[in-house]
């Protein structure tokens, strides 16, 4: 009676192995907030964002990156997350939906307790989303958000 | 709110207390305005109106489990706000404020307390926009605690029970403001209602 | 009710009975006038309650962010770890055998079978992209297009808002 109990508890523990693994090792959103600006000469940008610069450069073109803020979030569907609060700038993120290979995302950002623009995004993993915030001095913020 | 309306209100509210956040946003949404308005007609000033609406929903969100539904869900909202506005009056009445934060558009001169109202002339006619900014410049004119009860009693309807509970006075004490209070809103308002 | 102002709210609410009502106008020096003063005031308090309803608040979905952001900050993190109440044959003692050894079987083959991630992105084939991006404000405007490698997105947002450089962002 034993062997036969231990046996089924081998075999739930494998199938829930095969489960868990199929529902995937990383569960979680990273977000940063990133303040681009030139700089003469351009600083090295944070090993946090370094990864991003090939993408951030060509596209905002600034050449010096600072890390404001990040967070790592596990996103449950319909749990939301606020990406650096504050009264001036602030990015919701709700999970909406996931499958497979792509979480489904609501982003809400606010800009002076206004919100900007709403978004629907597919996120990939390794496929980052850049979103071009508000210009501050003579910079721009810009949110970085990727699947982990 | 009607029957439909009121049933999808149980239902949020009741997943709400098992702790989906999903169902108190749309709480939060259905009652929103009316939280803010009554803590903006108490307290006159909209940055802290919106802090006391902020306030009052993460003070029911802490309490939910406390809510009986004797009363709706409205009235109970009401009375966090009225309690957290008032809770901001006294707050400063003991550190007084030497600036006034208004609405833009609507500049509100402390001075207006003893000031009467500038009457509109006869031959205008009134549009709702104007019928409002006298209604609130007169609200402004009145005592915290005059508006409060006003704001409670003829706006949200409460009873001079509930005023007495909310605010914290005697029953009495109710009465008498209202008394002085609408005195006070009829002189304010006289010209504006014999045009009607 | 004490005094008059009492009573004459009570009165102008209609919340006096019967005899109340009629020994408190018995007692007015001049009960139309009073009564005149009474439907001025009846046609005060419909044009308020008429005007001031809920306007829509200003900031509204911030606030909805706000609270939850607000409720999010106090809750204890223990959502994902719900005990199972175990019935029937897992009793406490069997229960925590089982879940000892599931713990060490799955730590175990996890290692060997689940890849295991750094800091850095992994590579996928799959790319992000924008569904819809939509703004309240005809001022501004939000497209979307691929990043530069191919997987990732931008959503640009034009006229997002000006900062100064020295206000505080958080």
């Amino acid at each position: 009676m034993g062997g036969r109990r231990f046996g089924a508890i081998f075999w739930v523990a494998l199938a829930m192995l095969a489960v868990a693994g199929a529902a995937r090792a990383e569960d979680n959103i990273w977000a940063a907030l990133v303040l681009a600006t030139n700089e003469h000469p351009a600083k090295a940008a944070p090993k946090e964002i370094a990864p991003y610069v090939r993408g951030l450069r060509p596209v905002f073109g600034f050449n010096t990156f600072y890390l404001l803020g990040e967070k790592t979030q596990n996103l449950r569907e319909g749990v939301g997350a606020w990406i650096v609060p504050s009264k001036v700038v602030f990015l919701k993120v709700r999970c909406l939906d996931r499958d497979a290979t792509s979480y489904t995302v609501q982003l809400d950002l606010f800009v002076r307790k206004k919100l900007v623009v709403t978004s629907k995004v597919k996120l990939a993993r390794g496929a980052p989303l850049y979103i071009r915030g508000p210009a501050w001095g003579k910079g721009r913020l810009v949110f970085i958000l990727e699947v982990r | 709110m009607d029957s439909g309306e009121l049933a999808n209100e149980a239902d949020l509210l009741a997943r709400s207390r098992t702790g989906e956040t999903t169902a108190f946003d749309q709480l939060i949404t259905l009652h929103r305005d009316r939280v803010y308005m009554v803590a903006y007609h108490i307290l006159r000033n909209h940055e802290e109106a919106l802090d006391v609406a902020q306030d009052t929903f993460v003070r029911a969100w802490r309490s939910l489990a406390r809510f009986d539904g004797t009363s709706s869900l409205r009235s109970w909202l009401t009375r966090i706000a009225t309690n957290a506005s008032i809770d901001v009056v006294r707050r400063r009445q003991s550190h007084p404020q030497t600036e006034f934060d208004a609405v833009p558009g609507m500049a509100i001169d402390a001075a207006s307390r003893t000031t009467p109202s500038q009457p509109a002339k006869p031959s205008e006619s009134l549009d709702r926009a104007e019928i409002r900014t006298r209604f609130e410049q007169a609200l402004g004119t009145l005592s915290d605690d005059h508006r409060a009860v006003i704001v409670l009693k003829e706006i949200e309807d409460l009873s001079y029970q509930e005023i007495a509970d909310t605010v914290g006075c005697s029953l009495g004490t109710v009465m008498s403001r209202l008394f002085y209070a609408r005195k006070k809103l009829q002189d304010q308002l006289r010209d504006l209602y014999e045009q009607l | 009710m004490n005094n008059f102002e009492e009573r004459y709210t009570a009165w102008l609410d209609g919340a006096l009975d019967e005899n109340e009502r009629e020994r408190f106008e018995a007692g007015l020096p001049d009960c139309e006038a009073a009564r005149a003063e009474a439907t001025e005031w009846a046609k005060l308090r419909g044009l308020l309650r008429e005007t001031l309803v809920p306007a829509p608040m200003p900031h509204a979905d911030f606030l909805n962010s706000q609270v939850l952001a607000a409720i999010h900050r106090e809750e204890p993190k223990t959502e994902s770890a719900r005990e199972v109440v175990g019935r029937g044959w897992f009793s406490a003692g069997r229960l925590a055998w089982a879940g000892a050894f599931l713990l060490a079987v799955a730590a175990a083959l996890s290692f060997v079978l689940v890849p295991r991630n750094g800091g850095a992105p992994t590579e996928s084939q799959f790319i992000s992209q924008v569904v819809d991006a939509r703004s309240s404000d005809p001022k501004l405007g939000a497209y979307a297009f691929a990043a530069p490698g191919g997987k990732g997105a931008v959503l640009w947002v034009t006229d997002a808002g000006y900062i100064p450089a020295n206000e505080r962002i958080k």
